[in-house]
């Protein structure tokens, strides 16, 4: 009697840790996503990485497949997701590179252009994580998606159905079609990718402007990286002696540490060419302004990033008017026509 | 005889027996592991990031914000002479911990550890290595002779009453560094020692030459000479614990 009342017990606390086990993975765990739940049969779709790009993270829960890849784009440039009209591609127009020739609440829209690669997002780094994270920011608290209007839809229930498997569309789904979409937006055609392939020459300006920016002389490489063009960190390069504003102070903003004054994620400068402002306030219009501010304009803050200081160029590269004609020159080379007109990146026909 | 016959078979099982147990003695394994872990100081002071409260040689009061480089081609000897070899090439970040493994390392006790802080000309070429995020930004560019930067060290240092940053950074065949320690290192087979590779950021800018930011100048990339005397000082920055 005594024996099987202890193994009551012993099965009562194994149950109930089963019992807890499982519940506690129900909350902790997002939802599936594999394509196993539906029964829809997805396509892989392989991305192609480009040479010497870096290697690219792609979650195991959220492998790309062509019709969750479609189905964000159709998000992407849908007003539903938002409650105000809208969409991703209201202020990321692919002609402009996927920004904008303005600005919203006075800051330029950073680019929506390999994304992946990125660990930081927005001009302060105030997002981090993978593109699924900040995509889910941007579903639940940038545009804070109805998901009672996005439920009502028949064609997205039927298309997230079929292509995350799920009865009921939440944030988290709307969060990983975008991350698809956006995981796929890669450019890598530009004059000076297919110049590092050897399939076309520089001209002579462009080259020369190749060499001050990968050399001391310009020394933009450290932070704009081969190919990929940034190297994802923040930085200050001495934009403000004062922080008047508050989004002047940048990273700060985000760890609250005065060393972190003015900080700001370092912009991809593919498609630089394409942008009407630059900055993290647009201050400039044109790259001749932006180049002009680091050949002369640097403050000497404290904070200063270190690479900025070197002996003679503390305020600047003193580049005469032809290097920085030709520095000019070569940030034209990053522009990719293919990217900015490739059909499998525009607005779909819905 | 019944008795006789049962004495006979148990003297048999217990032979056996004790053969079967000799048999499955296992020999000690010829080799174990090495678990290295890497850590920081300045002349025996914490290694605090982003923090002017250092002084090197020259007398430069300075902080830290950026320690990125490579370690490769590490031997282990014994007497003078190479016991083990790896090629393995290490990223490190001195933000981040780090802690890496040789593994099949015969076991003895070995006297002294050395490396490479940089790549071998071989691997020292652009592309070479996978094309991870920190080997890409560790770059170095092909108009500059290309392959990629041995060592990133950066931070900030008082000028008189001014802060001003360095950036000391190492690249180009040539200026390898070539880094050693004594060590007194027991690997024993089938076991995993541990040891600690501990880098003296003060001795960068000392031992054999005394680095004086004020006067030799903060930026070394590209420029030969600075990149020699930092190069040669990075013989022992490394201690091994």
């Amino acid at each position: 009697m005594r024996t099987s009342r202890k193994i009551l017990h012993g099965l009562a606390v194994v149950a109930t840790c089963i019992v807890l086990a499982v519940s506690c993975k129900k909350e902790s765990t997002p939802p599936t996503v594999t394509p196993q739940d539906t029964t829809y049969k997805l396509t892989p779709y392989e991305i192609v990485m480009p040479a010497h790009f870096p290697e690219m993270y792609i979650p195991e829960d959220n492998k790309p497949y062509v019709e969750r890849i479609e189905l964000g784009r159709m998000l992407y440039y849908d007003n539903i997701l938002s409650n105000d009209g809208r969409a991703c591609a209201s202020c990321h127009f692919q002609s402009h590179g996927f920004t904008i020739p303005g600005m919203v609440n006075d800051m330029p829209v950073l680019s929506h252009v390999n994304l992946a690669w990125h660990g930081k997002f927005m001009w302060d780094g105030s997002k981090s994580g993978t593109l699924e994270d900040v995509m889910l920011f941007e579903t639940q608290e940038f545009f804070a998606t109805n998901l009672e209007k996005i439920n009502s839809s028949e064609k997205y229930r039927k298309l997230f159905k079929q292509y995350f498997g799920v009865d009921y569309i939440t944030h988290h789904e709307i969060a990983y079609a975008l991350a698809q979409f956006t995981r796929t937006m890669i450019s890598k055609d530009s004059k000076y990718d297919r110049y590092m392939k050897g399939a076309e020459r520089l001209t002579y300006n462009e080259e020369m402007g190749m060499r001050i920016f990968f050399s001391e002389k310009g020394d933009c490489f450290h932070c704009h990286t081969a190919m990929i063009t940034t190297d994802g960190q923040m930085h200050n390069t001495g934009l403000d002696s004062v922080y008047t504003k508050e989004m002047d102070k940048g990273y700060y903003n985000v760890t609250k540490n005065t060393s972190d004054l003015g900080k700001f994620r370092t912009p991809n400068l593919r498609n630089v060419a394409l942008r009407k402002f630059y900055m993290h306030d647009g201050r400039f219009t044109t790259l001749e302004e932006v180049v002009e501010f680091y050949n002369s304009g640097v403050n000497r803050v404290s904070n200063i990033d270190p690479i900025m200081t070197k002996e003679g160029k503390e305020n600047g590269l003193n580049l005469n008017a032809v290097e920085k004609q030709q520095l000019v020159a070569f940030l034209k080379t990053l522009t990719d026509e293919t990217f900015i007109t490739d059909t499998s990146f525009s607005k779909p026909s819905f | 005889m019944k008795y006789v016959l049962t004495g006979v078979m148990l003297a048999a099982m217990a032979f056996t027996s004790c053969r079967k147990e000799k048999e499955n003695v296992i020999p000690a394994p010829l080799t174990g592991n090495l678990a290295v872990n890497v850590d920081y100081h300045v002349d025996g002071k914490q290694l605090y990031f982003d923090s002017l409260i250092y002084t090197n040689a020259a007398g430069n009061q300075y902080s830290v914000t950026k320690v990125h480089y490579y370690l490769s081609r590490f031997r282990l000897y014994k007497e003078g002479s190479v016991k083990y070899a790896s090629d393995t090439i290490i990223y490190v970040d001195a933000e981040k911990a780090m802690n890496f493994s040789f593994r099949n390392v015969p076991a003895m006790t070995y006297d002294s550890m050395s490396f490479h802080i940089g790549l071998d000309e071989a691997q020292n070429k652009s592309n070479s290595l996978p094309a991870t995020a920190e080997n890409v930004n560790m770059g170095w560019p092909d108009v500059m002779g290309g392959g990629y930067h041995f060592l990133k060290l950066e931070g900030h240092w008082l000028d008189s009453s001014k802060k001003l940053g360095y950036a000391m950074h190492i690249g180009n065949n040539g200026f390898l560094v070539r880094a050693g320690a004594k060590a007194n290192i027991e690997v024993n087979g089938g076991k995993t020692a541990n040891c600690k590779l501990m880098m003296n950021i003060n001795e960068w800018f000392a031992h054999p030459n005394t680095y004086n930011l004020a006067a030799d100048g903060v930026y070394s990339m590209g420029n030969a000479p600075l990149m020699k005397k930092l190069s040669e000082n990075g013989g022992d920055v490394f201690g091994l614990e």
